[in-house]
């Protein structure tokens, strides 16, 4: 029996992403149509009732985000999508983007008449620039739903104004941070702005902002149509599905809609297909870049909020990298200090240094000539960009080090002199 | 398109003051799509980047400091401020394509192209870099080549796709 599961995927493969009719034709449009019946205050029960939970990594509570949204009093709000997902071994949205993305504007829309102010209403939907090809896709699912008047003045003649754009990024990770990404769309370099004040107060363009992610928008429509059926999987603490990526040393790569509560190895094995090697998994990397390293010995972990949390693992974005017996921690590290090094916005000192400290000490690994004072410094430098760097990028980078350090502490070691 | 009189960077790059202008105008000239504008200027630059000309000519018709169009440009990693090849071809060192060995990938493409990674060669025909992931990790290893996913590399594909920019170039 498959493992995997299609409701937020429902559309992939099925329906047409250009045409906004086959999009209709299997209910599409109809959340938002109930939606504007209903008061606010109901759908934001709907999103709490499911525990909605930010999908992009931060697992902040939407419904949360929403009654703040809504509370702020302003006529004019902003709406953002973030569609910057750059976790290496994140492609998730893009999935969601390329085949569904009427629904994720429908997210929105719902977004705008929950959150949104009275007057014209501006959403952006920020598109990473390694997505350029779907730009176009996302153009003409905007200018099919103005046609419908799903999008302009008075939308379904609930008194919601909202006009809709999508902006592309221009190559940088640190972008996904919430507050980066709207200096990134204002045309500014992405760095990451101080807070408070915060986003949903003052925003893009300065106006109280609602942002989520592709996935947590997608969720929406579904949810406020009937939640039953979302809600009937998952795990009592982890309800309903979550849409992963899986790539690596496995059999069948791709993304896929699982319901949470099922185990790593049941991902890895029943769903990806098992290794593309005759070697052993030696361990997976989940959540992205910035995600714990899991060893083989803790596979049978659910993938649940709870069940991850257990062995100090977060959910994040989604992505499962799979590496096996023939692929070595240096490596690994290697691209992983190489990526943040490349990303970190040089804004703070503990990130900007940290990183370029971390690449001379994984070359001085590669090259052999590493010693244990070096390794001194790698712990201390990892705590200290987890303590006291600036934004997320550089507070949870040190995840996948420290957690390798615990997991292969001997391969590690075995790297200093 | 807003013209300063009697500009005097208009009377030094008419050509590039044509194209840049026409750029900005079919995107708007407004702040928040400064990005998108260099992007596209980019884009129409035989050599893949956006000359200190091309940034002056749009910090005065767009009234954003120079300096500021510079932070932009330098800020972002898909806008480049020195000249590349005629073919870009970006490796990706993301988690996925380092375990799925993009470092064989690596080497073969040095020697295809017959540079080290992370220059250009000296006719100007291509750049080869390193990239972060650009969420194409189902097809690890894999590269983009002048921003069109190549995925599922071997050595095999890669003799083959250099050989085959070697002829659109000839045939130019
Ligand atoms: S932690 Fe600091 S340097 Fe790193 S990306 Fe954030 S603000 Fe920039
Ligand atoms: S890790 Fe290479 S494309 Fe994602």
């Amino acid at each position: 029996m498959s493992k995997t599961v299609s409701v937020i995927s429902k559309n992939f493969y099925s329906v047409n992403p250009d045409s906004i009719d086959e999009y209709i034709a299997t209910g599409g449009f109809e959340g938002l149509k109930k939606a504007v019946s209903m008061k606010p205050e109901k759908i934001i029960n709907i999103l709490d009732r499911s525990d909605l939970q930010g999908r992009g990594g931060a697992a902040f509570s939407v419904a949360k985000k929403w009654t703040h949204a809504l509370r702020v009093p302003a006529p004019v709000k902003g709406v953002m999508c973030n569609a910057d997902e750059g976790e290496p071994g994140t492609f998730k949205d893009r999935a969601l983007l390329e085949h569904n993305p009427f629904g994720v504007i429908e997210g929105m829309i719902i977004g705008a008449y929950v959150g949104g102010g009275s007057q014209m209403n501006r959403a952006r939907i920020y598109i990473r620039e390694e997505y350029s090809y779907l730009h176009d896709r996302m153009r003409n699912a905007i200018r099919q739903a103005e046609e419908r008047g799903f999008l302009g003045k008075n939308i379904l003649g609930s008194g919601l104004n909202m006009e809709m754009n999508v902006v592309s990024g221009a190559g940088a990770y640190v972008c996904g941070e919430s507050s980066a990404l709207l200096e990134s769309t204002e045309g500014k370099a992405g760095r990451p702005r101080i807070k408070p004040p915060r986003l949903n107060n003052v925003g893009l363009y300065n106006l109280p902002t609602l942002l989520n992610n592709v996935e947590s928008y997608s969720i929406v429509p579904i949810l406020v149509r009937d939640d039953s059926e979302y809600r009937s999987y998952g795990t009592h603490r982890s309800i309903g599905t979550k849409m992963i990526s899986v790539s690596g040393k496995v059999n069948k790569p791709g993304v896929y809609e699982i319901p949470f509560g099922i185990t790593i190895k049941e991902v890895v094995y029943d769903i990806a297909g098992g290794l593309n090697s005759d070697r052993l998994l030696k361990f997976v990397q989940i959540g992205g870049a910035s995600g714990a390293i899991v060893p083989a010995s803790q596979i049978d972990t659910p993938i649940s909020y709870e069940g991850l949390a257990e062995i100090g693992v977060a959910v994040g974005s989604g992505a499962i990298v799979v590496a096996d017996e023939s692929n070595s921690m240096l490596d690994y590290f290697e691209s992983l200090a190489h990526f943040f090094a490349h990303e970190s916005c040089g804004k703070c000192t503990p990130c900007r240094e940290g990183n370029r400290q971390l690449v001379r000490i994984v070359e001085l690994m590669k090259s052999g000539n590493a010693t244990s004072a070096d390794f001194k410094r790698l712990s201390g430098i990892l705590k200290h960009m987890k303590g006291s760097s600036f934004c997320g990028l550089g507070k949870t980078e040190p995840a996948p080090f420290l957690s390798a350090i615990k997991h292969f502490e001997d391969e590690i070691k075995g790297y200093f002199k | 398109m807003l013209k300063p009189l009697k500009s005097k960077v208009e009377e030094k790059y008419q050509e590039l003051y044509e194209t840049v202008g026409s750029v900005i105008d079919k995107w708007g000239n407004s702040r928040d799509n400064l990005i998108a504008i260099l992007l596209n200027v980019q884009s129409k630059s035989s050599r893949n980047f956006v000359s200190k000309e091309a940034m002056l000519v749009v910090s005065e018709i767009m009234g954003i400091s120079a300096q500021e169009v510079y932070e932009v440009a330098t800020f972002y990693h898909a806008i480049a401020t020195e000249p590349r090849g005629r073919f870009l071809v970006q490796l990706c060192q993301g988690t996925s394509c380092t375990v799925n060995k993009a470092v064989n990938v690596k080497d073969a493409l040095e020697a295809e192209i017959g540079i080290k990674i992370g220059s250009t060669t000296p006719d100007g025909m291509f750049t080869f870099e390193y990239t972060p992931c650009f969420g194409a990790c189902d097809v690890s290893p894999a590269m983009r080549l002048n921003g069109k996913v190549v995925g599922n590399l071997t050595q095999e594909k890669i003799k083959q796709i250099i050989i085959e920019c070697r002829e659109v170039a000839e045939n130019e």
